[in-house]
């Protein structure tokens, strides 16, 4: 196992800058998972660590030792690829143990160790009755599988995976995701895992690696990055339904009350919040507000102050819904317990956000205020 | 009013070889969204294909806005369709694109232009419009479809398969809602296919689950979420997925019981009644990870029992945990945090009302 | 027309109905003739030429192979400097229409004692199949999915092995097909092989020539020797079908 060093990682495909200026530091038995859209890097991040795609420029450290020039098949690295890459003319079992014959390898395994090894992976897998067949008679989900075990199987330095379950149903994810995560954790192995989606992300690592279009946005604990998103599009990658933005409100004080002013309604906000954006000298802010953070007003007499709309359209998603609720100029999203009546488009509502729930950035780079 | 109605449609191929979909009955009201839900190979998608005519209709009749549609090609069933392989035309630009239709109707410019327009600021891609599809990716591609399909005013149905499958979760969730919104403005009638159950249960009206060619359950989202009829609709829709657990009938001192390895669940009166009347040997018990309790609750309707902790996944609003509970495993999850950890044993409870009853052969609900 | 008489080649009009002899066959495949009462041996070289012929497509395909592979594999993989040309300069050799240059090559061939030999004729041969080869190989190539091959990096192997255990096996029915049809194609080829050589290194393919005599035409021989110089490319042709057809499909690749 080691620890991995990233440093000021720059990747270019021709004119294209795929990675942009990436620091990373991995503890040896760490998790890391790097989390962010399709196209946002992370395949190429991965592909770099393995060298099988050469830096542009920075370097890349495993336990202080240089490896930026050596050849993938030197870096002791084990990789799951996003397209699977099996091997389509050996069977599920010589897929698995190829590597094991690799030249590089000083340590030969007799046969039986090779078996030892195998057998607990496929059994956590659900692959064993597969050892015999071929990739193109598995199911896409059952490659995936056999493409997992065959970086699990190996004692390699560093563990990348990329997009590893995305194809297994949900039953099967849900399920194996604390058992991959047991299985990485109990042996030390050092992870690096690519995912879009934030709930795998949050549920798996030790940190988490925000990347958008090449660039690091945060990386840090899910609590501190449910916590303080450090940018407004951090936020609109977690939650389901992700975070609302509202851009572009102006603070206003009136009446001794403080509060932001956008698109035809106000949220109030508090004095340290206010204070800050003076100090900040910003003429305008994004607000960013979970769905699951904005609290639907029944009753009429009520001290909470609560802005007003109307309702756009109501989905439901199983044990809760979805209400669009359009506020001013905006449609913002509200999380709300499915077993309330569905109300119908047009209805007015009130809403209340509380002021310690919302997170403000910066409206020209969408940082939050709260970082420097 | 019926706008479209399906009776006993099958699909075979190769011969009688492969039965795509099976003895399929069923209507969609006008104004109506009726989503087709389930795995690939279900047969949702040779459905959808048949009712826009597109494929034959191997048996059974097919009916839109009343009239029996079987011999009619395409374009005489004044259907609207948003396909997976978007079938862009790459000569045209985006603008194009869209208003091919309604061209095709001679409508005047000025009309096309607004109608045009308004679609494609709905869908995000009024900044493309003038570019042609060869120079866009994936998921604005499929989104000029969907704004072409959507574009028609005055068609019987406007069929989608799989509108917003290649788009990222932000835009997804995005047009999603722009795709309810313009279906509770305008009151068309969708016909809408999807693997995802959040999609069909965000847009549906009625939903159809589909597997291996037959339908598995026809109902409103809080039907298919509260009141599945099979095993299979059960573990399909809600994410998490539902727990299931293994359990075996018996009775003691006149009273049923069902005997699973985490725990004896004593069954009322209403529940043991349809289990008396047929023999029925091996269940399994559904309990939805959201209708667990992380205490013990000592109310009459609440049954607790206890597991081992293996891990715990605290997800910004929601915790998932994982317990080993006997031979089950069971996810539980809560709103907010939960102080637990891993290794830990603790005592859970759920409602006794809230579970639901599958014969465990055939996959039928039993309550 | 190989089991037609003399007389019944020459006939007019044609004959279609006629008493099969084996006399040519005989003639050409052992050597003898029979004169009415015995035996007689005759001078008969086809098989001779057969051989030759063999001798040298075998090994033209071989070292079209052995150069066109890595070719093909690196203009299928690698950017280097001014790609495209190159690949365009590996086709043209076959443009140049072999007629123009087999003069130049004649006197080139004395000068160097090429001419005659075996090594002589592949060479030439070699240089017309490798454009074929290379561009066939290359799209199959390319069509191996890369990260099957940088998977097999990661696993350990360098390059030889992962050419050697993932490449090559992957595109074996391609080489195999392609193989066929360059073997085919340089037993077929005439020109060549009927300006450069002499008798000792002539392919069938000009010998049939031989069967133009001052005085006549032995029809029936030359009917017989041509077929079976026939003989290997169908039966080749036939053996590549099933390859071809059989499709070079992966399933390693979620697509």
């Amino acid at each position: 196992m080691a620890n991995l060093q990233i440093q000021e990682l720059i990747k270019k495909y021709d004119k294209v800058t795929a990675i942009e200026g990436l620091n990373l530091s991995i503890a040896d038995g760490e998790l890391v998972v790097i989390l962010g859209r399709p196209g946002a890097g992370k395949t190429t991040t991965l592909k770099v660590v393995a060298g099988i795609e050469p830096v542009s420029a920075g370097k890349i450290y495993f336990e202080d030792e240089d490896i930026t020039h050596t050849p993938p098949e030197e870096r002791d690295v084990a990789m799951v690829f996003e397209t699977y890459a099996l091997y389509p003319h050996l069977s599920v079992f010589d897929n698995i143990t190829l590597s094991f014959k690799a030249p590089v390898r000083r340590i030969k395994l007799g046969e039986e160790e090779i078996q030892k090894r195998v057998t607990p992976i496929t059994e956590m897998l659900e692959i064993t009755e597969f050892l015999d067949r071929k990739p193109r008679e598995l199911s896409g989900g059952q490659r995936q599988r056999v493409a997992l075990a065959r970086a699990l199987v190996r004692d390699p330095r560093l563990v990348l995976l990329d997009e590893p379950i995305a194809h297994l149903d949900a039953r099967l994810r849900h399920g194996l995701r604390p058992d991959l995560r047991n299985y990485l954790k109990d042996r030390g192995f050092t992870t690096l895992y690519a995912t879009t989606d934030y709930i795998e992300a949050f549920g798996l690592a030790d940190r988490v690696v925000i990347l958008n279009e090449g660039c690091v946005l945060q990386i840090g604990t899910r609590d501190k990055i449910l916590g303080t998103p450090a940018n407004e599009k951090v936020g609109q990658l977690i939650g389901i339904p992700p975070m609302n933005v509202i851009q572009d409100a102006k603070p206003i004080v009136e009446a001794g009350r403080m509060a932001l002013e956008a698109n035809g309604f106000q949220i109030k906000i508090g004095k340290d919040q206010y204070q800050m954006i003076e100090k900040k000298g910003l003429a305008a802010v994004d607000i960013g507000v979970y769905p699951s953070d904005i609290e639907l007003i029944e009753a009429d007499n009520t001290s909470k102050p609560t802005v007003n709309g109307e309702v756009y359209v109501y989905e439901p998603l199983g044990m809760k819904g979805a209400l669009s609720v359009k506020v001013g100029n905006e449609i913002l999203k509200v999380q709300i317990s499915a077993r309330i009546q569905r109300a119908g488009a047009g209805d007015p509502v009130k809403l209340y956000i509380d002021e310690k729930r919302i997170h403000i950035f910066d409206a020209q780079d969408g940082s939050n205020i709260l970082m420097s | 009013m019926e706008k479209l109605r399906l009776e006993n449609v099958w699909k075979y191929y190769r011969g009688k070889e492969i039965q795509a979909v099976k003895d399929l009955n069923l209507v969609c009201e006008d104004g109506e969204c009726l989503a087709f839900l389930g795995p690939s190979g279900c047969g949702k998608t040779s459905t959808l294909r048949m009712i826009a005519g597109l494929e034959s209709i191997s048996e059974g009749s097919i009916y839109i806005g009343g009239k029996r549609v079987n011999d009619f090609p395409p374009q005489r069933r004044n259907v609207a369709m948003a396909f997976e392989d978007y079938a862009l035309y790459p000569p045209l630009t985006v603008f194009e694109n869209i208003a091919f239709p309604l061209q095709a109707k001679a409508l005047p410019s000025k009309k096309i232009k607004t109608r045009v327009q308004r679609v494609a600021e709905v869908l995000r891609i009024a900044d493309i419009l003038d570019k042609t599809p060869s120079e866009l990716s994936g998921g604005q591609q499929q989104r000029i479809s969907l704004a072409r399909a959507l574009v028609k005013e005055d068609v019987e149905l406007v069929l989608m398969d799989e509108p917003i499958s290649h788009l990222d979760t932000t835009l997804k969730n995005e047009i999603r809602t722009e795709i309810k919104r313009f279906h509770v403005e305008l009151g068309n009638t969708i016909v809408y296919v999807t693997h995802d159950q959040l999609e069909a249960m965000a847009l549906g009206d009625k939903i159809a689950v589909m597997n291996l060619g037959v339908l598995q359950q026809l109902g409103t989202p809080e039907e298919l979420y509260d009141r599945p009829t099979n095993l299979f609709v059960a573990g399909f829709i809600g994410e998490p997925p539902m727990n299931f657990i293994n359990s075996t009938v018996f009775s003691e001192n006149e009273k049923l019981y069902l005997q699973s390895s985490c725990f004896r669940l004593p069954l009322s009166p209403q529940q043991a009644k349809p289990l008396k009347e047929n023999d029925i040997g091996e269940l399994v018990i559904g309990i939805r990870p959201g209708d667990f309790e992380p205490s013990r609750i000592d109310a009459p309707d609440f049954l607790s029992f206890s597991g081992d902790v293996y891990a715990v996944e605290p997800v910004g609003d929601i915790t998932v945990t994982y317990l080993s509970a006997g031979e089950e495993r069971l996810l539980m999850t809560v709103l907010g945090t939960v102080d637990l950890k891993e290794g830990e044993n603790l005592v859970l409870s759920f409602s006794t009302e809230h579970i639901h009853i599958f014969d465990k052969s055939s996959g039928r609900a039993i309550n | 027309m190989s089991f037609k008489t003399p007389k019944d080649v020459t006939s007019y009009p044609p004959k279609f109905i006629f008493k099969p002899t084996l006399a040519n066959w005989e003639n050409v495949l052992l050597g003898r003739k029979w004169t009415g009462t015995h035996y007689e041996t005759v001078q008969m070289e086809v098989l001779r030429y057969f051989k030759n012929s063999l001798i040298i497509a075998t090994g033209a395909t071989l070292l079209a192979l052995i150069l066109g592979l890595p070719a093909a594999y690196s203009l299928a993989r690698y950017k280097f400097f001014r790609k495209e040309d190159f690949a365009f300069t590996l086709l043209s050799f076959k443009f140049a229409p072999a007629l123009l240059v087999v003069f130049g090559l004649y006197a080139l061939y004395q000068t160097l004692n090429l001419y005659d030999t075996y090594i002589g004729l592949i060479l030439i041969h070699q240089l017309l199949l490798l454009p074929f080869v290379v561009w066939m190989m290359r799209s199959y190539f390319a069509a191996v999915p890369i990260e099957v091959e940088q998977a097999a990096r990661v696993d350990g192997f360098r390059w030889w092995g992962v050419f050697s255990k993932v490449t090559l096996p992957l595109v074996k029915p391609a080489i195999a097909a392609t193989s066929v049809v360059a073997f085919i194609y340089s037993w077929n080829e005439f020109l060549y092989g009927y300006v450069l050589a002499g008798d000792i290194s002539r392919p069938v393919t000009p010998s049939l020539l031989g069967f133009i005599s001052y005085e006549r035409v032995l029809w029936g021989q030359m009917a017989a020797a041509a077929s079976l110089a026939m003989v290997p490319s169908v039966v080749l042709s036939l053996f590549i079908q099933r390859y071809v057809v059989a499709g070079l499909s992966f399933g390693a690749v979620r697509g």
